[in-house]
C-alpha cells in the first residue's frame, strides 16, 4: 500500500511516502524550490517521493493532507467574532487568503497533483504530530505528547498509542499555547516569528532567568502543565502584525526590541528575557509530563512532537527530568514533519496495517551517484581530484580538519527535518576555539553568539557529553538534545560549547551514517577527539543545499576551504559563479496573521 | 486585430487590484454590517477563547472529528 502525506499553506511544505509502512522519502519543498520556508503545494516534493518510491501516481492509494481546513477556517470565524471590532483587520485579510486559496484545497490537491478526490483524506493536525512520532517510534506503547504554535484549534494534546492505533485523551486551544507564548517572547527580543525561536534559545545562557515571575503574571499555569493566556496582554489573536500588545510592554516595562539591533548585540535585558521565557517553557513541560504519565497509568515511555519539541535544550531536561524512563522524537517534530504523520494515521490508524519499523535515521532525501556528481564537474569546467578509496578519503579529511580546514560536506540522501546530520553539512575541527568565530562570520554569516554543533561517534558520546547509554536516545540521533559537556572535556571542545557548558550534539552511528562516522572516527584516531562540529550546508537564509550544484554555488560564496562531495574534493582555488543555482537568501520570517491562520 | 501584451498586463494587474480592493470592501462591509451585530450578541453567550478565566485548569477532552474512513475524507 503506497500512502503519500502532505503539508503545506503554512511553513515548511513537504511530501513523505509510505510504502508498505515503510517511510521511504520525505522532504520539504524548500530544497528543492530553494524558497525557504516555502508554504506552496509541494510538487517537487511530491515528484521527488513517488520516483524514489518507483511508483507512478496511480499507484497512490491514498494521498492525506495533514490537517482539517474547514476546521481552522471555524476558528478564523469564531476568533473574529469573539475579537470584533478589534480584528477587523486580520478578518479582511484572512478571509481573502481562506476564501481564494486555502478553502480549496482538495480541488488544488486533486487537480495539481493529477489524485482523484476519493482517494484524499484529511487528518487533524495534532493527530498528524502525534503520528509522526508514535508510529515512527520503537516503542510498541507510549504515551504521547504534542505542542506546538497552532493546529485547527489545538495547541496541544495528550494522547495514548498502542500498537497500530492512537488515542488522543485532551486538548488545549488556541489561543492559549505554549508555542505561540514563546513566540511572542522572540518578538519581544526582537527576533522574526517562526524563523528565530532557535536564535531566542540560542541566547538564553547569557542571560539569567530572572524574570519567570513577571512573565507567569501574564499566564496561568495549573499543576497539570495547563496554560491559560491573559489575552490582554497578547495581540496575535486579532491583529495582522503584532503578537503583544502595549499592555504587555508595560507590564515589563521596556519596549520590544528594535529588530535590526536583534542580531548585532546581546543585550543583557533582552539575555535575561530568553533565559526566563526558557526557564518558564521547561517549567510547563515539566508540569505537562507528570501529569501525561498519571493521565498514561504510568507508561514507560513518551513520544514528544509538534514545533516545540525542537527546542532540544527542554527535550534535554524533559529526559533527564521527567517522570518517563524513555523519550522519543520525530526527526522532524514540526509541522513540516506533519506530512509523515498524516500519511503513518491513515495507513496504521485508518486502513488498520501494522506497525513499520522504527525510524533510526533521517536520510529520506534525495541523493545522487558518483557518475552524477563527476558530470556536473566536468560539465561546469570545475577541477578536482578524487580518491577512489574511502579509507584513505576519510584520512584526508581528518588530516584536513586536523590542519584548520572547513569543508563542506555532501555525501548521500539528504536529511528530513531542519537539522543536517552529515549528510549535508559544513565541518570543522572542535578543538579550535577560532572556528566558531570563523564558521558565524566568513561562512554562515549569522549572529555571532549561535552557538555549533558537535557530531560524535554513538559509541564515546557519554565520554564527552552527560549522556550515558546514548545508542538509547533516538533524540539525539536526529541532534534534538542539548547535553552539558562533560567538565573536564569543555576546554577540549570550546568550538562546540556553549556559554553554559552545554552542546547539542548529534550521535554518528556506524550502520545508519557509515560514511560520516568513518570520517569521524579518522579524526578521533589522528587526534583523539572522536567530535566533529557540524552546521547545516548552507549560508544564512538559504534552504539547505540539495544538490553538487546548490553545495557548490554555496561552497562558492561562502569561505569554506574544501568542498567534498562524496570522494570528490573540490579546493577554494575551483570557486566561481555557476548561473543556475540562485536561492531566496534572505526569510523575514513570518507576519502574524501568517503564523497563527 | 494584434493585441498589445504590455495593454493586456496592465489590464490584467489593474483588474487584479481592482477585484482585490472591490474585495476588502465587501468585506469590510460584510464584517462591520452582518458579523458586528452577530458577534456583539455571541461576545455575551459564548467564550470560544476562553478569554474569561476557567476554575479547574485549561486542558478539555479532545474534540474528535469522527473515526473511521468516512470522517477521514471530510475537511472539518
Ligand atoms: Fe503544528
Amino acid at each position: 500500500m503506497n500512502v503519500l502525506g502532505l503539508s503545506f499553506d503554512y511553513h515548511d511544505s513537504s511530501a513523505a511516502l509510505i510504502k508498505d509502512g515503510v517511510l521511504v522519502a520525505a522532504a520539504s519543498e524548500e530544497r528543492f524550490s530553494r524558497v525557504k520556508h516555502d508554504s506552496s503545494l509541494p510538487k517537487l516534493a511530491v515528484e521527488f517521493a513517488i520516483q524514489k518510491g518507483g511508483i507512478t501516481r496511480d499507484e497512490l492509494d491514498w494521498v492525506v493532507f495533514y490537517e482539517k481546513p474547514f476546521v481552522k477556517f471555524e476558528r478564523m470565524l469564531l476568533t473574529g467574532l469573539a475579537t470584533f471590532p478589534r480584528s477587523a483587520g486580520v478578518f479582511r485579510e484572512s478571509m481573502q487568503r481562506w476564501v481564494s486559496d486555502k478553502l480549496w484545497v482538495k480541488s488544488h490537491m486533486a487537480r495539481k497533483l493529477g489524485v482523484p478526490k476519493k482517494k484524499l483524506l484529511f487528518a487533524e493536525h495534532h493527530m498528524s504530530h502525534a503520528a509522526a512520532s508514535f508510529f515512527t517510534s520503537p516503542f510498541a506503547d507510549s504515551a504521547i505528547l504534542t505542542v506546538d504554535g497552532a493546529g485547527e484549534w489545538t495547541t496541544a494534546t495528550m494522547g495514548i498509542g498502542r500498537g497500530n492505533k492512537i488515542e488522543l485523551l485532551k486538548e488545549m486551544r488556541f489561543p492559549h499555547s505554549l508555542g505561540l507564548l514563546y513566540s511572542a517572547f522572540t518578538a519581544y527580543c526582537g527576533f522574526e516569528i517562526n524563523e528565530g525561536e532557535y536564535k531566542l534559545m540560542g541566547m538564553h545562557p547569557y542571560g539569567t532567568p530572572r524574570y519567570t515571575d513577571k512573565i507567569k503574571q501574564l499566564i496561568e499555569v495549573g499543576e497539570d502543565g495547563s496554560l491559560w493566556h491573559d489575552m490582554r496582554y497578547f495581540s496575535y489573536h486579532f491583529s495582522r502584525n503584532d503578537t503583544l500588545s502595549t499592555a504587555f510592554e508595560e507590564h515589563f516595562g521596556r519596549p520590544r526590541r528594535d529588530p535590526k539591533e536583534s542580531d548585532k548585540s546581546l543585550d543583557p535585558y533582552y539575555c535575561d528575557m530568553a533565559a526566563s521565557i526558557q526557564a518558564v517553557t521547561e517549567e510547563v513541560l515539566l508540569k505537562m509530563l507528570p501529569h501525561l504519565h498519571e493521565v498514561s497509568g504510568g507508561m514507560k515511555s513518551v513520544c514528544l512532537s509538534g514545533g516545540v519539541a525542537l527546542n532540544s535544550v527542554a527535550n534535554y531536561k524533559l529526559m533527564r527530568d521527567g517522570p518517563f524512563e524513555e523519550v522519543y522524537i520525530h526527526p522532524a517534530p514540526g509541522d513540516d514533519g506533519g506530512a509523515a504523520g498524516a500519511a503513518y494515521w491513515a495507513y496504521n490508524q485508518i486502513c488498520d496495517q501494522p506497525r513499520g519499523p522504527a525510524l533510526d535515521h533521517a536520510f529520506l532525501g534525495s541523493e545522487y551517484s558518483d557518475e552524477q556528481i563527476e558530470a556536473f564537474l566536468r560539465e561546469n569546467d570545475i577541477p578536482y581530484e578524487h580518491i577512489a578509496d574511502d579509507q584513505a578519503f576519510y584520512q584526508f579529511v581528518a588530516k584536513a580538519l586536523e590542519e584548520g580546514q572547513v569543508c563542506g560536506w555532501f555525501r548521500g540522501r539528504f536529511e528530513w527535518g531542519p537539522r543536517a546530520l552529515g549528510a549535508r553539512s559544513i565541518i570543522a575541527d572542535p578543538r579550535r576555539a577560532e572556528m566558531k568565530e570563523k564558521l558565524n562570520s566568513t561562512i554562515k554569516f549569522r549572529e555571532a553568539f549561535r552557538p555549533f554543533a558537535p557530531s560524535v561517534l554513538e559509541e564515546r558520546a557519554d565520554e564527552f557529553f552527560e549522556i550515558p547509554n546514548a545508542e538509547k536516545h533516538f533524540p539525539a540521533r536526529f541532534m534534538l538534545y542539548v547535553a552539558p559537556v562533560r567538565a573536564e572535556k569543555r576546554d577540549v571542545l570550546p568550538a562546540i560549547t556553549h556559554e553554559d557548558g552545554s552542546g547539542r550534539l548529534q550521535t554518528v552511528f556506524k550502520d545508519t551514517n557509515p560514511g560520516y562516522h568513518q570520517m569521524i572516527k579518522a579524526f578521533g584516531d589522528l587526534t583523539g577527539v572522536p567530535v566533529v562540529m557540524n552546521t547545516s550546508f548552507n549560508l544564512k537564509g538559504e534552504p539547505i543545499v540539495e544538490s553538487p550544484a546548490h553545495a557548490f554555488n554555496t561552497f562558492s560564496l561562502s569561505g569554506m576551504d574544501l568542498l567534498l562531495l562524496h570522494n570528490f574534493i573540490i579546493r577554494a582555488d575551483a570557486k566561481k559563479k555557476i548561473a543556475e543555482t540562485r536561492f531566496h537568501l534572505r526569510h523575514e520570517g513570518d507576519s502574524v496573521l501568517q503564523m497563527v491562520s | 486585430m494584434e493585441s498589445d501584451p504590455s495593454l493586456l498586463k496592465t489590464l490584467l494587474t489593474f483588474s487584479e487590484r481592482f477585484g482585490q480592493m472591490l474585495s476588502r470592501i465587501l468585506l469590510t462591509v460584510l464584517y462591520y454590517g452582518l458579523l458586528g451585530p452577530v458577534a456583539l450578541f455571541y461576545q455575551r453567550c459564548a467564550d470560544p477563547l476562553h478569554l474569561r478565566k476557567r476554575p479547574s485548569g485549561n486542558w478539555t477532552a479532545w474534540d474528535d472529528h469522527g473515526v473511521g474512513f468516512k470522517a477521514a475524507r471530510r475537511q472539518d
